[in-house]
């Protein structure tokens, strides 16, 4: 690459140079590269087979949060920024895999806009019309409704996934319970408005991710 | 004395202009906040494939919600990259170089819909990744107004968590003694 980053040739994904030198980052990126679970192969991984769509990871500033952000103004060329690197390398790995579902949910959708076939993921799409048709009723349809709809999906589909793959990274050291913390990151929310989650629950996940935090030896 | 005089006037005016565009920005920062802050509705059932849409009592009920919505402590201006995605009109509209639109009071805030409106607290914001303290942070870009002051154009980040958040691009423009939008583009989500 021009840049100096890489592209990665299992996936056809573009690593931008300042990822490719942030070592945690990379580490992360690679363990779950070797990993290869099917999260990853069904977030990141779809990017191989469709020549279309670019997946491009850097680290920088993204306008309005200190952690990460994924720009899919032009879906055919979407940009995952990683803002926050002074994280656990678990934590990096969950970040990676949140921003890559968000990229994936875009790509998904633009191809739907060109002809897939929407029953591949009705419930998709019965979230998207929900809270699109939510914006407009409440006159705010100048606000980006498409969050509220992926982070639904996501704490339906992807919470105990992210977890499983935190947890597999991690040598299994621990069980699954002291990785939701992670699979939560950020959605504790929509965990707590659709009732897969209490208060309670998030306590207890937080304070099992500590001691993860504290003990894993991954890319820290 | 003369000069002196003459220095205190034009001051005098430089002061009075940059106040009124502070109490014009917390303004529009109520009115945006009154507009776009929402509690999350929950998602329809997942066994129910066929509810589309949200029901007049649940809305009803969503009305009635206050919520607790911090303003991030600080307005940036755009980024040379954010300048990029300006429409080439109001590259020229705004003067989008010489802003000094930067400083604001952050104690007159007063939502219409009984919202309370709070400065974020960044450290405790640093410490957790869901909020603690608040439901959502409007972190507001700087505010860049037409040479009439009758349109302003911002960028806005809404987040819900660390994690959970888009922004987007906006010029509003007054018609009526009111804010409508005249342009918006959607930036990036997280």
């Amino acid at each position: 690459m021009c840049g100096g980053g890489e592209v990665d040739l299992a996936n056809e994904v573009i690593l931008d140079e300042s990822f490719v030198n942030n070592e945690k980052l990379k580490c992360a990126y690679d363990k779950l590269t070797a990993d290869d679970s099917p999260l990853f192969r069904d977030t990141v991984g779809v990017f191989i087979d469709d020549p279309e769509f670019n997946l491009t990871f850097k680290v920088g500033n993204c306008s309005y949060s200190d952690d990460a952000c994924t720009d899919a103004k032009n879906p055919n060329d979407i940009i995952i920024t990683i803002v926050d690197v002074n994280q656990s390398g678990l934590g990096i790995a969950a970040l990676i895999l949140h921003e890559a579902i968000h990229a994936e949910i875009h790509r998904f959708v633009a191809q739907f806009e060109s002809g897939v076939d929407i029953n591949d993921r009705p419930r998709l799409f019965q979230l998207y019309a929900f809270y699109k048709g939510w914006a407009e009723n409440t006159q705010n349809e100048k606000y980006n409704w498409t969050q509220d709809a992926h982070h639904h999906y996501m704490v339906e589909n992807y919470v105990n996934q992210i977890a499983n793959v935190l947890r597999r990274l991690d040598n299994n050291n621990y069980p699954l319970s002291y990785y939701m913390g992670y699979g939560w990151d950020g959605l504790t929310s929509y965990g707590y408005t659709s009732s897969r989650l209490t208060a309670a629950e998030n306590t207890q996940n937080q304070n099992l991710r500590a001691i993860v935090d504290t003990n894993s030896q991954i890319c820290n | 004395m003369k000069k002196v005089f003459v220095l205190f006037i034009v001051l005098s005016f430089v002061s009075c202009k940059n106040t009124n565009n502070n109490t014009t920005t917390n303004e529009i920062i109520a009115f945006i906040i009154d507009k776009k802050a929402w509690p999350l509705p929950p998602p329809p059932p997942i066994d129910d494939t066929t509810t589309t849409e949200i029901s007049k009592k649940m809305l009803d009920s969503l009305f009635k919600i206050k919520l607790k919505v911090a303003v991030y402590p600080t307005l940036n201006n755009f980024s040379e990259k954010e300048m990029k995605i300006i429409p080439e009109k109001y590259s020229t509209e705004f003067d989008l170089k010489n802003n000094s639109q930067n400083k604001i009071t952050f104690n007159e805030f007063f939502s219409q819909k009984g919202h309370k409106i709070i400065v974020a607290d960044t450290i405790e914001m640093k410490k957790y990744k869901d909020f603690q303290s608040f439901d959502l942070l409007f972190w507001f870009s700087n505010f860049y107004y037409s040479k009439d002051n009758q349109k302003i154009l911002f960028s806005l980040g809404i987040s819900r968590s660390r994690l959970a958040g888009s922004s987007a691009l906006y010029v509003l423009k007054k018609e009526e003694n009111t804010w409508v939008t005249e342009y918006f583009k959607n930036l990036a989500i997280w």
